[in-house]
């Protein structure tokens, strides 16, 4: 996306009050508890352990922790995941 | 995720990955569009997913470019399972036979039964039902429609007024309304009307036969009132049963005994109660003893027996009333006696006489007082049917 296209999102997106992910290209966590765990918008896994997996997004990476964890489910921009999650991390790489 | 209906009929698989670039396959699984489910990492470098069947035909191209190993450890799935079923050919051969015997079963009528019968035989229907294929141990599939067997049916039973044919699983109802016939006139041989009662005749009507008598004509008992020969004397003579109505005056002279007074019974309003358990026939009586005797008494019992459902339990209680009864004599007046005595008279003679009779006359012909009784002798008149048959021999 260009700059101005960009700006031009950002910039409708706070004023029609729409949630950014829509209009940003950003990612949505859903997390129930410590147990499951629900990202949209991803760009494809980088690793993954059942300690540890990371996600790589438009903008920088995500990185969950954890044990047991599974992909309950996986599809190009979603992942489902299950486990008992201790934390949630993201990473800039700018 | 839980495999749905859909990827269970399809088949899937469950497989181990074992490489470096266990990632990587992931990410273009995903761009391949897999489904891909339960992910897990087993170790370092190894792996576990579950995918459908057609899915892991694809994969073979990915694991060489990541240089993945692929094993199936478990395969789910209707086509798996018809590669068991294929393993175990008797047990497969034992359920089609099954399936098959089933459906072999339902579809054979295995009852037929005739409904709203009254004066035809079921014998009768079923015999016709079976000229046209509906009988015991036929095929459904070779029944008509149940229309057509009904009118085919009905076509063959000149008796019923409606027929219907049901077909209800393996059971094929036949219901018959029947026509109402009128009843067949009774035969009769050749008779004569002759006069059952010396009598006067008031009316004669002959429906077939000679009339010999006219009205206000005296008949005695025995004569003939109507011939079943008819035709002029000679060639053209003919027997017939001869029928009609011939109404005559009758007397009867009736003695009436009609008694003076009358017994009452009242009640003194003197009472107890008796209580009884009863098991089976036998009785205990619980309360009530010690009570004085009546001279007079009535006991008015009340038998409550315990029921479950349809049962009768052989225990249950009995209460009786005895109540104290008091008897007066009463006298009747002579005219109320006399009006009671002509109305018994009447009754007694009607009752004799037939259905069509009436009293056309009375007479009291003495009355007198005697033991506390009034005797009465009276005459009726009545006039009532006389006409009564008599066969004749053919000559």
């Amino acid at each position: 996306m260009g700059r101005l296209k960009k700006r031009l999102h950002s910039l409708t997106a706070k004023m029609l009050d729409v949630p950014q992910d829509v209009t940003l290209d950003l990612p949505r966590l859903t997390m129930i508890g410590d147990r499951q765990l629900y990202i949209e918008n991803h760009r494809g896994v980088l690793q993954f352990t059942s300690e540890l997996l990371r996600l790589s997004l438009s903008k920088g990476e995500l990185e969950v922790r954890g044990r047991d964890l599974v992909m309950r489910a996986i599809l190009p921009d979603e992942v489902f995941i299950e486990g008992v999650i201790a934390g949630i991390q993201l990473l800039h790489n700018e | 995720m839980r495999p749905n209906g859909l990827m269970r009929l399809r088949g899937y698989v469950t497989v181990a990955f074992r490489g470096t670039g266990i990632e990587q396959l992931l990410n273009l699984a995903v761009a391949e569009r897999f489904t891909l489910w339960d992910v897990r990492m087993t170790g370092a470098e190894s792996a576990r997913a579950s995918m459908p069947v057609s899915d892991f035909f694809r994969l073979r191209p990915l694991l060489k470019r990541t240089g993945c190993r692929v094993h199936v450890m478990e395969r789910a799935g209707f086509p798996f399972l018809l590669v068991k079923i294929g393993k175990r050919k008797t047990f497969a051969i034992g359920l089609l036979g099954f399936l098959l015997g089933l459906f072999l079963l339902t579809s054979v009528v295995w009852k037929v039964e005739v409904l709203g019968l009254e004066k035809l035989g079921e014998d009768v229907v079923l015999d016709k039902a079976g000229e046209i294929g509906i009988y015991r141990l036929q095929w459904k599939f070779r029944l008509q429609d149940p229309d057509k067997m009904a009118s085919e049916l009905h076509r063959r039973l000149p008796d019923a007024a409606w027929v219907g044919v049901e077909v209800e699983g393996t059971h094929v109802h036949i219901r018959v309304v029947e026509s109402t016939r009128p009843d067949p006139r009774q035969l009769t041989g050749p008779r004569h009307l002759i006069a059952s009662k010396n009598a006067i005749i008031t009316e004669i009507l002959a429906d077939k036969g000679k009339p010999l008598v006219q009205p206000h004509s005296y008949v005695r008992q025995g004569d003939v009132l109507v011939s079943g020969l008819i035709g002029a004397e000679g060639g053209n003579q003919q027997l017939v049963a001869a029928s009609g109505k011939v109404k005559g005056l009758v007397w009867y002279t009736s003695d009436i005994e009609v008694p003076l007074s009358r017994t009452l019974k009242t009640y003194t309003g003197e009472q107890y109660k008796r209580f009884y358990l009863v098991f089976g026939s036998r009785a205990l009586q619980i309360t009530g003893y010690g009570k004085e005797d009546y001279s007079r008494s009535e006991t008015i019992p009340d038998r409550k027996t315990l029921h479950w459902r349809n049962y009768v339990l052989p225990v249950g209680w009995l209460t009786e009333e005895v109540k104290e009864v008091k008897e007066s004599e009463l006298a009747i007046r002579p005219e109320e006696a006399l009006a009671a005595g002509l109305e018994r008279g009447r009754a007694d003679v009607l009752a004799g006489a037939g259905e069509e009779a009436r009293i056309t006359g009375e007479k009291i012909l003495s009355q007198r007082e005697e033991n506390g009784k009034l005797l009465l002798t009276v005459h009726f008149e009545v006039e009532e049917r006389i006409d009564t048959e008599q066969l004749l021999a053919s000559p």
